[in-house]
């Protein structure tokens, strides 16, 4: 019933956010804060107001509560996570999260509307 | 033409902040200029100056939390801005909503270690909801009016916004655009609530699990109506008390490390949690694997990242409880007499718990007794009174001890658990609903840590009272020590306390120490009847402790009670 794991998690966060200089101190305080590391980590302008942040992360917690918190910071629009680890070893090797475009998985917010 | 002080008090009087808390210093002048200067331009904002800036924090967190209005509290850069930050931490594990407005340096000085610059957007980062940083006068409406938004919607919680001197002293020649953030989205549908009624009609023995969410989300008064309804037997965390009516007969009390024990044995023995606005705290659960074993859950909270963040559940929705009460009742109205009739026997069985643990307040020994103590002021308050806690034992008492049917009348500071909190929140809330009675409740160790604020009480002639219950020791963490350290009572003794009541009257309060228990139903008569503010020191029993106490990794019906010891 607990959510601790004990093998470290390996995901790949894709984040579509509005633009703030106060952006990634806010991404990196949740990304600590809920148990997690940054791997590596690319951000893209995508026009004036919207900046994708592109994440690998490691940890031993629970992705779905990160996910969740990332999703509730006023700035961050969207967020997809990225699990599978064969994508990502290919991603490690890449180098570059940000040439990666993972497929969008589920929102957290659909998985609770179907009672995850 | 404006300056950015002036717009900044303009924007609090037009959001409705016309009282605020806090302490002037160099980088805020020019804000507190603006508050001189706001009667005579006719925004009127009432400041309150209280004497430590944390004591202004919990102030505004004492307003918000007894009113549902947004806390303003202000604090110059550097050492005033550090002391806001336990109470925006406070604020944020509470989800309290709280705005605090902090001065910086003058930008052509950031980043240069100029005197009295710290980095607090990036010490607010951890503590806050939400930050800003105003580096053109020009943001500085949007800004407020953005913080105001953010510190109460969805899960509310503290903004900071830090401005610097000049930004504060600069003209306001034109506004950026107003432009509020996204809303939080309800993701919740009306099949969600269908599986809802079906989990309910499925379950044998349902128990409601209440958190602070339902009081927050003022949904209080429906959510009450559903349980009148249902007649379903409901626990409350520390946060949720109030929202169940004392006088429910399947109220079961405060669950988990200090709570009743009926409340946990119920709960243990429950087949559906029906988890409100509450987050499966390490305190409520004791050992998490084995809390509620037998139960599917149904979770209902705002905050999404609290789904399934602890316990997995059957049935998560994400959805403000606002919304969630109407549809979940709607739902189960249309369940039939007979359909509600299987969980008579469920009732009957609560109903045994509850009157096989009722608080006993025998006490064979001389000393008073801070559980009889609290229980007889409980009997003598208005129930529109409000009470405040510090941290420690005495906060378990009154929560074990008094009795409340409002949320909002029972401050106690649960998710941090901060010594210090409940003078200056008795000082907030004191303003905040001037006709009703406030009490502070405070334990020798804990007032000492903001004990200045009776400064403000005097200065405001705030009719805050005092009871203190003194056991001239750290209580709990002298429990503790008792129980799982052998006894070795490290550095918990304040044996060495000053003369309280003394120092209540170099503030010009009155008051008085009692210490035997004949002394009790006139002191509290006195303390009760008394106009303007008033102090009782209570010396009680040094030797009574906390009981029941689930010990820490323990699961909840493992909980231990020496009370007859």
């Amino acid at each position: 019933m607990t959510n601790l794991h004990n093998t470290p998690n390996l995901a790949h966060l894709n984040l579509v956010c509005v633009q703030s200089s106060l952006l990634l101190e806010r991404i990196l305080q949740t990304l600590r804060y809920r148990g997690f590391n940054v791997v590596n980590m690319n951000t893209l302008e995508i026009n004036e107001q919207e900046t994708e942040v592109n994440l690998l992360v490691k940890g031993q917690a629970k992705l779905t509560t990160l996910q969740k918190s990332l999703e509730g910071l006023v700035e961050v629009q969207q967020c997809y996570l990225t699990e599978d680890q064969a994508k990502l070893a290919t991603l490690i090797e890449m180098g570059l999260p940000s040439i990666y475009s993972p497929p969008p998985s589920t929102p957290s917010s659909v998985l609770a509307a179907e009672g995850a | 033409m404006k300056t950015g002080a002036d717009l900044i008090i303009d924007t609090l009087y037009d959001l409705g902040a016309n009282e605020v808390f806090g302490y002037p210093g160099g980088t805020i002048m020019p804000v507190y200029d603006a508050l001189f200067r706001s009667l005579e331009r006719d925004v009127p904002v009432k400041h309150y100056l209280c004497r430590h800036e944390q004591g202004a924090g919990f102030a505004a967190v004492g307003y918000a939390r007894a009113t549902g209005k947004t806390g303003v509290c202000l604090a110059t850069s550097g050492p005033g801005a550090t002391n806001l930050i336990t109470a925006l931490a406070d604020a944020k594990l509470d989800s309290v909503p709280v705005v605090a407005i902090t001065g910086q340096v003058p930008r052509p000085l950031m980043g240069t270690n100029a005197f009295q610059e710290v980095d607090v957007f990036g010490l607010s980062v951890a503590s806050c909801k939400h930050s800003f940083q105003v580096m053109d006068q020009a943001e500085l409406e949007d800004t407020i009016r953005q913080a105001f938004f953010i510190a109460n919607d969805g899960r509310p919680g503290p903004v900071l916004i830090d401005i610097p001197k000049d930004v504060q002293m600069n003209q306001v020649v034109k506004q950026a655009p107003l432009n509020l953030p996204k809303r939080t989205e309800q993701m919740a549908t009306s099949t969600q609530f269908g599986q809802a009624k079906n989990l309910i009609l499925d379950s044998k023995k349902p128990m409601f699990y209440i958190g602070g969410g339902v009081d927050i989300s003022g949904i209080t008064e429906e959510f009450q109506s559903l349980l009148t309804h249902c007649q379903l037997p409901a626990v409350t965390t520390l946060k949720g008390i109030g929202s169940v009516p004392a006088n429910y007969p399947l109220g079961m009390g405060m669950l988990g490390m200090h709570g009743n024990a009926g409340a946990n044995l119920a709960v243990q023995d429950c087949d559906l949690l029906i988890a409100l606005g509450a987050r499966f705290d390490d305190r409520v659960t004791g050992r998490l694997a084995s809390f509620a074993p037998n139960a599917k859950v149904l979770h209902i909270d705002v905050d999404n990242s609290e789904l399934n963040k602890l316990r997995q559940v059957e049935l998560a929705i994400n959805c403000c409880l606002e919304t969630a009460i109407p549809l979940l009742s709607k739902e189960l109205n249309e369940m039939s007499i007979n359909e509600m009739d299987q969980w008579q026997p469920w009732r009957e069985q609560c109903s045994g718990l509850k009157q096989d643990n009722q608080w006993s307040y025998d006490f064979p020994h001389k000393g008073i007794y801070a559980p009889a103590l609290l229980k007889q002021l409980s009997d003598k308050l208005p129930e529109s009174s409000v009470v405040t806690c510090d941290v420690g034992q005495h906060q378990m008492w009154v929560a074990q001890h008094m009795a409340f049917n409002n949320t909002k009348n029972h401050l106690s500071s649960g998710g941090a658990g901060t010594m210090g909190f409940g003078l200056p929140a008795a000082v907030g809330a004191k303003v905040a609903r001037p006709e009703d009675q406030v009490i502070a409740v405070c334990g020798d160790g804990s007032i000492m840590m903001n004990i200045q604020e009776l400064g403000t009480i005097k200065r405001f002639n705030l009719g805050v009272k005092v009871l203190l219950i003194d056991n001239a020791k750290l209580g709990m963490v002298k429990q503790w020590q008792e129980l799982f350290f052998d006894k070795r009572l490290s550095e918990t003794d304040l044996s060495d306390n000053p003369e309280f009541v003394t120092l209540a009257k170099a503030f010009d309060i009155p008051g008085q120490t009692i210490t035997s228990a004949d002394e009790v139903e006139d002191a509290l008569t006195t303390f009760v009847q008394h106009q303007g503010p008033y102090f009782l020191h209570v010396k009680i029993d040094a030797a009574t402790n906390v009981w029941p106490l689930v010990p820490p990794g323990a699961a909840n019906q493992e909980m231990i009670d020496n009370s007859n010891n």
